[in-house]
């Protein structure tokens, strides 16, 4: 037991439950802002995917990170507007075409990548660009919170400004206001003279472009190269996250920083001669716990507000 | 109009599915009269010679295929790969065999990848049997091999070929002679990892500038089958001849093709004080060795010699791995297919081919030399030699119980 404690609480472990977080919180922004818009869907995995594979490519092709990063962007909504362009303008099913996307996204970066280096298992072998990891100035003399909080990858800063902005638009600006109308009653904000239709557009191409950047993370930052799948049901967790942090931004962030944790416990806790399988399923049941008790909470607080929406009624009946 | 894009539509599509299959039928256009393929065999023969020197039990390639067991002169070789070409380790290894064998024959090859996708297999199988294209079937690694068997008892006539995993086995009263049309092999991987392990605890122990002061080593597997686990008592016992105190710390990524997951695992280890880890997982492999690279650290290929492959598109990455523990499957896959196109490979039995055979072993290449000293290389050499003699023996985890494979795994924590 005392070895488990050495392992754990150590700044390395830290350190790298940052790292593995980083795209969980910004699935999980991503998540967070379609739902709000009310056009939750899973095809972040997808997105996700497509982003790594033009991130890794754009980068490749013009030896730049930045536009390495824009291409990202680029792949990332490319998957998110051909959702919208089905479900909104064709009216197919939102889950059959984020299930359809998943696979189209799955298979076409290998495909593609085929095609280009005539290897169907990574792309080692194109000379892609990968976003620098920063060491705070300042901060990372400090000895343990230096360890732990700085030389992360700059997208790892990005994901954590990104849990602000994602706040400040969301609930601070009118075009979170309309996002969020149309999400609640998409008939009344239509009544008041809203673009529905408009709204959900750029409710669906925000969140691509955050979901994007955990994409560019993933071929860009903790890897060098794509590889097939490698997002590895990342995309799905970050909706759960989403869902446990009730689409609130700051809750988000700390489930997606819990199931962080949970898989960087489950990686330390097999180097100390753990059964395997037990080990290799505790994020999933952490995940599966987690919105457990998320759900019984809801229940518990919608019970709690009808019984006092029923008091209070009956309060002014007998006042009337 | 309409008509036109759907015509334009369903041309691209027919180019694509040209340009997606074309590359695996190589041998098709060459496969004519027996006449002409004695000439081609002959022609090649020298280039075969060398790269194929090694490891081929079945006797040296003739080259004359013995027709009198197929039906036709048109002859295909089918190979299945449970994952997908692109790991750079054992399907790429099986395929580059199975090429150099169109090549040498001028017999038609082709690779069907399964992609992970355990509902395949025996569907292929069966496809493969009853096609008349295709006349041998070759497949490899444990995870295929009850869908083989299955597959094998109901089409007697069709031959089957099992490498890297056994049709023996002693739980379920299945021994070889059970299967007429099998021909099973498999590695000691044991042995070709016990010589990687001495070198990895000699790395540690050495004070080498990228090492740290504790005794640690890491071994990071895809998954727990049997020949993993053979690689990893091996590993074990090697390190533990070189330093009986040596701690080996053991994780399995439960995949072979998440790399993101295989480099966060070893770094996970080398938080923990591991300096040279070893990297049994496929493509997910690649992240190992990523990741060591990263850290400062070392790192050990396997399979193909990874320095050599890696050391062109990723010279940081290749400069991290000191060896690789080569199962040299194309090899394998070459003799196999060879005496079964000879008519020389014995259906029905087993073989287990190790460091005598020259189909496993360290690599030995400029990054190999650079790291390790005359001294040490010199000692592993010596050690290589007292395995393939059999003077040293290697705990294998091939017929052994769990509890004694664990007791293994307990020794060096």
């Amino acid at each position: 037991m005392d070895k488990i404690f050495a392992a754990i609480f150590t700044p390395e472990f830290l350190f790298s439950v940052i790292r593995v977080s980083t795209p969980l919180i910004l699935g999980s922004m991503a998540a967070l802002i379609c739902n709000r818009g009310g056009m939750l869907h899973i095809a972040f995995e997808g997105i996700m995917l497509s982003a790594a594979f033009f991130g890794m490519l754009t980068s490749a092709v013009t030896q730049s990170v930045l536009l390495g990063i824009l291409g990202a962007v680029a792949g990332g909504l490319l998957i998110s507007l051909l959702l919208g362009y089905f479900n909104l303008v064709l009216n197919s099913d939102r889950t059959l075409t984020g299930i359809a996307l998943n696979t189209f996204a799955s298979a076409g970066t290998v495909f593609a990548l085929y095609l280009l280096v005539q290897d169907k298992g990574t792309s080692s072998s194109l000379p892609s660009l990968v976003v620098p990891n920063i060491d705070i100035p300042l901060l990372k003399d400090i000895p343990v919170l230096g360890t732990i909080l700085s030389g992360h990858n700059a997208l790892t800063y990005a994901a954590f400004l990104i849990v602000f902005l994602t706040y400040l638009i969301i609930f601070r600006t009118p075009l979170g206001l309309r996002i969020r109308t149309v999400g609640e009653n998409p008939n009344a904000a239509a009544s008041v003279g809203i673009n529905v239709l408009k709204i959900r557009f750029i409710t669906l191409a925000i969140s691509a472009v955050v979901a994007s950047l955990a994409g560019a993370y993933m071929s860009m930052g903790y890897l060098s190269w794509f590889s097939r799948d490698m997002m590895a049901g990342r995309g799905f967790m970050s909706i759960a996250a989403q869902n446990l942090g009730a689409a609130l931004p700051l809750p988000s962030l700390l489930a997606s920083l819990a199931f962080g944790a949970v898989t960087a416990l489950a990686n330390v806790l097999q180097t100390l001669n753990m059964p395997s399988e037990i080990i290799q399923a505790m994020p999933y049941v952490a995940t599966l716990i987690g919105l457990g008790f998320f759900g019984y909470g809801a229940q518990k607080s919608s019970q709690k507000r009808s019984k006092a929406v029923l008091e209070k009624a009956r309060a002014a009946e007998e006042k009337a | 109009m309409k008509k036109l894009v759907a015509m334009a539509l369903a041309l691209v599509l027919g180019i694509s599915c040209l340009a997606g299959c074309g590359s695996q039928d190589s041998g098709a256009t060459t496969a004519a009269a027996g006449a002409t393929q004695e000439q081609n065999a002959g022609g090649e023969s020298e280039a075969a010679g060398e790269t194929q020197a090694a490891g081929n039990t079945a006797g040296a390639p003739s080259g004359t295929i013995d027709l009198s067991q197929f039906e036709d002169d048109d002859i295909g070789v089918c190979l299945v790969i449970n994952t997908n070409l692109g790991d750079k380790s054992i399907c790429d290894l099986s395929y580059a065999g199975l090429q150099q064998i169109g090549t040498d024959y001028g017999v038609r090859v082709k690779c069907i990848e399964l992609g992970g996708d355990a509902t395949k297999q025996v569907p292929t199988f069966i496809d493969l049997a009853e096609d008349p294209d295709w006349d041998i079937i070759i497949a490899g690694t444990p995870n295929l091999r009850e869908s083989i068997l299955e597959v094998a008892g109901d089409y007697p006539e069709q031959f089957f070929i099992l490498y890297d995993a056994a049709v023996a086995n002693a739980d379920e009263g299945v021994t070889s002679e059970d299967y007429p049309n099998v021909y099973s092999m498999e590695h000691a991987q044991n042995e070709g990892s016990y010589v990687v392990g001495a070198a990895a605890a000699m790395l540690t122990t050495s004070g080498d500038p990228k090492t740290n002061e504790e005794h640690i080593i890491g071994f990071v597997g895809g998954g727990q089958n049997t020949a993993i686990e053979d690689f990893l008592v091996g590993y074990i016992e090697g390190a533990k001849a070189v330093d009986p105190e040596i701690k080996v710390l053991v994780s399995y990524i439960g995949s072979f093709s998440d790399s993101a997951k295989g480099k966060e695992l070893a770094m996970a280890q080398i938080d923990q004080g591991a300096d040279v880890v070893f990297a049994v997982a496929g493509g997910a492999g690649l992240g190992v060795l990523a990741g060591c690279a990263e850290k400062g650290v070392y790192a050990i290929g396997v399979d193909g010699d990874q320095y050599e492959i890696l050391k062109d598109d990723d010279p940081t990455t290749a400069a991290a791995i000191c060896t690789s523990m080569q199962k040299k499957c194309d090899q394998t896959v070459y003799s196999c297919v060879s005496g079964a196109l000879e008519g020389t490979l014995p259906y029905g039995t087993y073989d287990k081919l190790g460091l005598a055979d020259g189909v496993v072993g360290s690599a030995d290449n400029e990054n190999f030399r650079a790291i390790f000293t005359e001294e040490q290389i010199a000692s592993l050499k010596d050690l290589e030699a007292k395995v393939a003699s059999g003077e040293v023996s290697v705990f294998t985890a091939i017929g052994a119980d769990d509890a004694s494979i664990q007791a293994v795994k307990d020794s060096v924590q």
